[in-house]
């Protein structure tokens, strides 16, 4: 870190590496002499160049190479891809099949909140710098979180034949079907973690939260019969409604100069915050009934949910909690399609999806020519997206812990970062913190 | 006379076979005679990570194969699972994306999941690059490396 720059008037304040986050970059604040910060995320992981990967391919290729996009979050790019060809492609889906992909998108959630619940952030919380050192004290709290997420990537396993990057889905449905009894191992320990995630959710809400209030655009899938994850239309908390393969008519990508992950921006240039805290605020109605209760138990207001960006490890609580609930009912309910996969034929033209990975909205775009091979495409991942939204929220919140030592300075505004879980790995790829200071 | 009942064995390998000498654990599994193989769990597991260590039979001996970057190419180690995170600091291996190997076992360690029965043998390796085969230097201690893994794995 380097606090203060005589030379040139600015008080300038660096974080050299963001630790637990996904990936790497660095955090430039500089404070003007009326007291005004500008943040800068500065992502410098190299860019990764999937959209020209998959040029050339067909989707089923396209399925299996963007799960490589990221080891925590592979089913979401699954989604967004089969869901864009099959949504152009016309392909009917059986509904055994939908409740399949709801199931293994609900394991990906589990795993991917629990990592960072208890392992990522609840550090930050509880004055530990790592999980390691955590786990000393709070035996039961990571316990709780390894187990959870050791569940999720079961069921990840069982329905998509591997925990990370799995490889069963298809245009169509999957390659293979589970069957009924595979599921037997799943009952207990997805009870047990229903009741844990339930006290889960009453002990983040019960954590010291540093203030904080704004009023951010929340955006996320809506859908009027369930809780979104792959299906419903893209809405936002003033008023954008759009149909999931009509991202691009509201949103738009920038280059920044300090980043090699594009920007995402509204048409207005208004930051905008997805993720748990955006899907807990636009569908809360849609919430498993015991999650519901245990958010309504919590006491914590939909307002101050969504005004205290502290607040989102409570809303990524109650979509684990959710996540739980539905897959123990999925399971209960659970008939094998009568076939894995539906047939469908290649169709030229344009092939767009958004579906709710665990961090957000993940939108794809592709164009396809006759034979169905792939010759351009788009992919936003969430971090993208929320990256104006971190950088917006960091300018308003360092003034109130700018005149701390660095290291806790440091702390504080990693603890922020940490809140939107930001996967900068997907982004392209985090936490140097630089500030300057105009005097 | 009574037959001492075997201890069950966990083989967790690590690694990703389309990444040069990462893929060494996952080809030496290959050259152990399937009749052994038969009598462990076998598990593919990518990169360690600390869930992977919890909830076994305490009289479970787990054994975790993988390809060590600092080390000599080729080179052969082995040590009490619960010695790898000293190993990983050594070697200033880290990664920003994930805890490290070292880092899981400390974790799971630290939960008390690490017995005195787990063991981990590692090869050093010098590219990990994608699509790329082993290196000589890996691929001629394939055999020696999969010796090792039995030799753990069975006591003997």
């Amino acid at each position: 870190m380097h606090t203060g720059t005589p030379q040139d008037g600015d008080l300038h304040f660096e974080v050299g590496q963001l630790t637990r986050v996904e990936g790497e970059g660095s955090l430039d604040l500089r404070v003007a002499a009326d007291g005004t910060v500008a943040a800068q995320l500065r992502i410098f992981e190299a860019p990764r160049y999937f959209e020209r990967l998959v040029v050339g391919r067909t989707p089923d290729e396209v399925i299996d190479i963007v799960a490589r996009i990221c080891g925590i979050c592979p089913v979401a790019y699954q989604m967004s891809a089969v869901h864009a060809f099959e949504h152009l492609l016309e392909v009917e889906i059986d509904p055994a099949v939908r409740l399949l992909r709801r199931l293994l998108y609900c394991g990906e959630w589990i795993e991917s909140h629990a990592l960072h619940i208890f392992l990522l952030h609840a550090p930050d919380f509880l004055g530990y710098p790592s999980a390691l050192e955590m786990a000393h004290d709070h035996l039961e709290l990571v316990s709780r979180g390894l187990s959870m997420k050791k569940l999720g990537n079961r069921i990840v396993a069982i329905v998509g034949a591997r925990a990370i990057h799995p490889l069963s889905v298809r245009v169509g449905g999957f390659s293979r079907a589970p069957r009924a009894q595979e599921f037997d191992e799943l009952y207990s320990p997805l009870e047990t973690a229903i009741t844990e995630a339930e006290a889960t959710v009453k002990w983040a809400a019960s954590l010291d939260t540093p203030p904080s209030d704004r009023e951010p655009r929340l955006v996320s899938l809506r859908h009027p019969g369930e809780y979104p994850m792959s299906d419903g239309r893209i809405v936002s908390s003033d008023g954008i409604d759009l149909s999931p393969d009509d991202w691009r008519s509201a949103f738009h990508e920038v280059q920044v100069p300090w980043s090699h992950a594009l920007q995402a921006s509204a048409a207005d240039g208004v930051p905008y915050l997805l993720g748990p805290t955006a899907r807990v605020a636009l569908a809360a109605d849609q919430l498993h009934p015991r999650a519901a209760a245990a958010l309504k138990a919590t006491r914590i207001s939909p307002e101050a949910l969504r005004r205290n960006v502290f607040h989102s490890i409570v809303a990524r609580a109650v979509e684990l909690l959710h996540a739980l609930a539905e897959a123990a009912d999925i399971v209960a309910s659970y008939a094998p399609p009568a076939r894995p996969a539906s047939a469908w034929k290649p169709k030229a033209g344009v092939a767009a999806w958004a579906t709710e990975a665990p961090r957000g909205l993940l939108f794809h775009r592709y164009k396809l020519d006759a034979k169905g091979i792939v010759r351009g495409a788009q992919i936003v991942p969430p971090t993208s997206q929320n990256q104006a939204a971190i950088e917006h929220d960091l300018a308003l919140f360092a003034p109130a812990v700018l005149h701390l030592p660095h290291d806790e300075a440091t702390r504080r505004m990693e603890q922020l970062i940490r809140s939107y879980d930001p996967c900068i790995s997907c982004a392209t790829h985090f936490l140097q913190l630089k500030i300057e200071h105009d005097r | 006379m009574r037959t001492r009942k075997p201890t069950p064995v966990r083989v967790l390998a690590c690694g990703a076979i389309d990444r040069g000498d990462d893929g060494a654990a996952l080809r030496a599994l290959r050259l152990v005679p399937a009749a052994t193989r038969r009598r462990w769990r076998v598990e593919e597991v990518g990169q360690l990570s600390a869930e992977q260590l919890i909830g076994d039979p305490s009289d479970m001996r787990r054994v975790v194969i993988d390809c060590v970057a600092g080390l000599t190419p080729g080179a052969i180690t082995e040590l009490p699972l619960a010695e790898l995170p000293e190993l990983e600091a050594a070697s200033g291996a880290t990664s920003s994306h994930a805890l490290g190997p070292g880092q899981a076992v400390a974790l799971a360690a630290a939960l008390g999941a690490v017995g005195q029965r787990d063991w981990f043998i590692g090869i050093g390796g010098s590219s990990f690059g994608s699509g790329s085969g082993l290196t000589p230097a890996v691929e001629g201690a394939l055999d020696e490396f999969a010796r090792r893994l039995v030799a753990v794995a069975e006591e003997r």
